[in-house]
């Protein structure tokens, strides 16, 4: 998420608030008032200023904001730590929010691009007031982390607050899987019968060597046990597949296996891996250039396909993908994260195609050209 | 190496190749050699047909357990059409029929012959009895004779279903089997009100068909049914009508024709079914040889699959069956052919007189003078007399796969099934020595070839055969 | 060294066979599959010997020789059968008895 800087006066606690440019009146204590004015109006839940602090103001200030504050969104909620750190817990202009459950997790994968901060654990009480704050036409909303599950019962809670605030957003909830292994905690998040949740889970390989070897732990039949649960409490599940050198070669096998052994999952996706966090430290093990699996994820896709699956490709450009698959392909990277390089400029399908992270553009594909109009 | 065994069966396809199964049906093709190393434990853990093997849980290392648990869940999905009992009740309201078909397996009466028509006291009585099937979806199927002639009792029947489905609130669906040359306009009117489906045979062009199921009293039997076809498709809409072919002597060699026929006549799904060597067919020698039956399945099949390629759906109903359960890993509900078999327990069927019979063809033997698949009659057993009797115990286990001498060691037996009526009228006693069985080499011979369709991996034919497992063309899978 | 030794008299086959390496079980299993095309005898001959006779039936397409071909391949199938069936065959039980019995934690559940 979107980070920023100030110098916090008066905030000792978290603060989390919708921002606006412009006074309200009803709610204050919900809002994050942007004014560069010298008068601080009080009753808000904190005030975010480009402004030198001031001694006199009693409200909680975040002051020499770091960044222009015409720059922001209506709608956005951000959180405000003592320490003076802002962060865009919600986008209002995006498709693409999450609830950040903890940074914790029971995997260490190999090529994941979210390093594993100390602090963090539990943002259960952040995410309440989140969720209390979040527009109610809010289509989607993601659950992840880290691990989701390791905040145990506190996780039903969250997606029961869910239920109840945000009655019509869709929740997709991105876990291992691993702590459903549980027949009891999968029943529990089935009992809270959100008519909208989705529970993805990534499967790295067919072969339970290569995907531990990928996910750090000896997790595969664990995750397994934790999928077969929740279906047989009749959870929605996805499968989400993040393709790396390790478990490249046997794509076509895994879309089999996972046809042959969960045939009932909503969907599955195919992710290109992202080259930040533990990824950029594991490149040698991990990297390979997605030109070079382009017939083995073909095959895979067009398996499941075949089979009658729902497929999506996500943080794939269009130039490394077989033509056959650009209408699976998917535009999962947020707006502000998303980048393009230069040869797209003269690239044919540059409005379809979902980009680069901005945080790869140093390592990408080296088969990235324009495509030519078919007219 | 370490790795454990978990439970397969094999079967040597050709010089150099052995074919591997599970219960799950799960398959894998391997060399000789790598046979050899499998059993004696040699394989290299390094090569791809161990992964492959592990993959499809035929051999395991240290999770044996969890694997276990997979393998139990996907026997339970393979097993699941037993989940539910008696779906399937096929009801005869008449035995009269105007038809004079070579093959017909039920020595059909006289049109004037009333007192072959069910009476409405054992209609509702069958109607009770259906309705104490556990099972959430009761598919009601007329057959005969020709049920036209009793067109009433249709009707009565269907709205004593109907009347007493407002209570049990099952799935219902009612599918009539008919020739259709009595089909009126009315009729339909009264078959669309209850969204019935309509069932027809159409065993080839106008020779081939007049040939095999004329009707009697010499009217143009292929040019009835193909006015009356379209009639029926105008008034219930396409999809509600379906017809299959049964293969005589007359149209064995000409099945490629038979399935231009069902072009040209707008059908999207054909059945190449083999003969049921009982009845009539006995007596009028139009059965053949099974290795022919087999041959020219095999070459129409081919064609049917090119058909398909050059742009035009037409699913083939039996070769469907098999590619479901070689290539997924659900259940497919075929009474005919399965492990147990379907006698009873998956259909079942109501003679006009309220006599229930495990299947069709125990109602034909008992019109033939042998009432051993007799369960028992609707006036005079209980539902617990009829469904958990001895003698229908007794016919199920016997049927089940690991009761059976040559079928539980056969690598093909979890796409094939068992059929105790079919050995007791080859064979003479209901296990049947299957290894000498025509049914049995029938279907060794099909499924081979279809698994050596697969085994071909070639994309083109692997779309067409998705698309009928999915029953999607194409161009209308999601996205 | 060969451990079928076969000898053919007029319509019948006689196969001499090791029961040290071929189980009287592989050999019954075997013959059970040939009853199309042939009677079968079985005979004792020692603590380690049986003696197979396949007598060609009328209607049987095969020659003697390759009848007894066929019967030598389906008992080492067989006998491969046996050797496999003892190392899965408690695995086996355990997938059956786990697939059909209730969910054994169903009790702690509703409870």
């Amino acid at each position: 998420m979107k980070k920023y800087y100030g110098t916090s006066k008066n905030i000792t606690s978290f603060v989390v608030g919708k921002i606006t440019n412009k006074p309200v009146w009803f709610n204050r204590k919900n809002y994050v008032l942007l004014t560069n004015d010298k008068k601080i109006p009080k009753g808000y839940a904190a005030i975010i200023t480009n402004n030198k602090p001031s001694c006199s103001a009693k409200s909680k200030v975040l002051c020499n904001f770091n960044e222009k504050i015409e720059k922001f969104n209506d709608g956005d909620i951000i959180l405000i730590k003592p320490g003076g750190e802002a962060s865009v817990l919600f986008d209002a202009n995006s498709k693409h929010n999450f609830l950040m459950i903890t940074s914790s997790c029971n995997c260490s994968c190999i090529m994941c691009p979210q390093p594993q901060i100390a602090d963090e654990k539990d943002r259960t009480n952040i995410n309440l007031k989140l969720i209390s704050l979040i527009d109610k036409q809010t289509k989607s909303l993601g659950i992840t982390g880290g691990e989701p599950t390791l905040i145990g019962n506190k996780l039903l809670n969250i997606i029961y607050n869910c239920k109840k605030r945000l009655p019509n957003t869709a929740l997709t909830l991105l876990t291992n899987g691993i702590r459903f292994e549980n027949i009891e905690y999968a029943g529990s998040i089935a009992s809270i019968s959100h008519k909208y949740l989705l529970i993805d889970v990534p499967l790295h390989s067919d072969i339970d060597t290569i995907h531990n070897l990928i996910a750090g732990t000896n997790g595969f039949y664990k995750t397994i046990k934790g999928i077969y649960n929740l279906a047989t409490f009749g959870q929605k599940i996805g499968i989400r597949v993040v393709i790396s050198k390790i478990n490249y070669k046997r794509l076509p096998e895994l879309a089999e296996y996972i046809y042959r052994n969960f045939p009932f999952v909503f969907h599955v996706v195919f992710m290109q891996m992202e080259t930040i966090g533990l990824a950029a430290e594991n490149m040698e093990k991990t990297w390979i250039d997605p030109h070079d699996y382009i017939s083995e994820l073909e095959s895979a896709v067009i398996k499941l396909h075949q089979r009658d699956i729902h497929i999506s490709i996500y943080n794939a450009q269009l130039c490394v993908l077989s033509p056959k698959l650009w209408k699976f392909a998917r535009k999962s990277i947020s707006d502000w994260k998303r980048s393009y390089i230069g040869e797209c400029s003269k690239c044919s399908q540059k409005d379809n195609c979902g980009g680069f992270f901005v945080s790869n553009l140093d390592k990408h594909s080296e088969y990235i050209k324009p495509i030519k109009d078919f007219v | 190496m370490n790795y454990q065994l978990f439970p397969f069966k094999f079967e040597t396809l050709n010089e150099d190749e052995i074919f591997l199964s599970n219960e799950a049906g799960e398959f894998c093709f391997i060399s000789n050699n790598e046979f050899q190393q499998l059993i004696n434990h040699d394989l290299s853990s390094d090569s791809e047909t161990y992964l492959d093997l592990k993959a499809k849980q035929i051999i395991a290392e240290s999770c044996v357990n969890d694997v276990i648990d997979m393998m139990a869940v996907k026997l339970r999905t393979k097993k699941s059409f037993l989940d539910n009992f008696t779906a399937l009740h096929m009801v005869v309201p008449t035995l009269r029929c105007n038809s004079n078909c070579v093959y017909c397996q039920v020595s059909r009466k006289n049109i004037d012959s009333k007192n072959f028509d069910m009476s409405k006291a054992t209609a509702k009585k069958i109607i009770n009895m259906i309705f104490k099937s556990p099972s959430p979806s009761i598919k009601i199927e007329f057959q005969g004779g020709e049920p036209l002639l009793n067109f009433n009792m249709v009707k009565y029947i269907i709205e004593q279903a109907e009347g007493k489905n407002t209570f049990k609130k099952r799935n219902l669906e009612f599918v009539i089997c008919s020739n259709l040359s009595l089909m009126t306009e009315d009729m339909l009117k009264y078959l669309k009100k209850h969204n019935v489906y309509i069932s027809t045979s159409l065993d080839g062009s106008s020779f081939l068909h007049n040939k095999n199921r004329p009707l009697q009293g010499g009217q143009d039997s292929y040019h009835t049914l193909i006015e009356k076809i379209n009639l029926c498709r105008n008034h219930l809409g396409h999809d509600h009508v379906s017809a299959l072919m049964t293969t005589s002597m007359y149209n064995l060699h000409n099945l490629k024709e038979v399935v231009d026929e069902y072009i040209k006549q707008n059908f999207n799904a054909i059945f190449l079914r083999s003969l049921n060597p009982y009845g009539f067919a006995k007596e009028n020698n139009i059965d053949y040889d099974v290795d022919k039956f087999v041959e020219n399945y095999k070459e129409t099949l081919d064609y049917v699959i090119q058909v398909n390629m050059d742009g035009y759906y037409i699913v083939e109903g039996f070769a469907t069956i098999l590619l479901s359960r070689i290539l997924t890993p659900f259940a497919t509900g075929f009474v005919d052919m399965q492990f147990p078999a379907g006698a009873g327990i998956g259909g079942a069927i109501y003679d006009y007189n309220g006599n229930v019979y495990v299947s069709d063809e125990g109602r034909m033997l008992a019109s033939m003078g042998d009432e051993k698949f007799l369960m028992g009659n609707v006036h005079s057993t209980s539902y617990d007399e009829l469904f958990n009797s001895n003698f229908l115990k007794s016919l199920i286990r016997t049927s089940c796969l690991e009761c059976t001498a040559a079928c539980v060691q056969c690598a093909f037996s979890p796409y094939c099934g068992f059929d105790p009526v079919r050995n007791y009228s080859e064979q003479g006693n209901i296990i049947g020595h299957i290894p000498s069985s025509n049914l049995c080499r029938k279907n060794k011979q099909v499924i081979k070839y279809v698994l050596e369709l697969i085994k071909k991996n070639d994309k083109n034919i692997n779309e067409v055969f998705w698309s009928w497992i999915t029953r999607k063309p194409p161009q209308r899978r999601s996205l | 060294m060969d451990k079928i030794t076969k000898n053919f008299e007029h319509d019948i086959a006689k196969l001499t066979i090791n029961t040290e390496i071929y189980s009287i079980k592989a050999i019954i299993n075997a013959a059970y599959n040939f009853n199309k095309d042939c009677y079968l005898y079985n005979e004792k001959i020692s603590d380690s010997l049986i003696e197979t006779r396949l007598k060609l039936k009328a209607n049987s397409s095969l020659s003697l020789e390759k009848l007894s071909d066929e019967f030598c391949n389906e008992l080492i199938n067989q006998q491969i059968r046996l050797n496999i069936e003892k190392e899965y065959g408690h695995i086996r039980d355990l997938i059956f008895k786990k697939a059909f019995s209730p969910i054994d934690n169903e009790q702690n559940l509703n409870s």
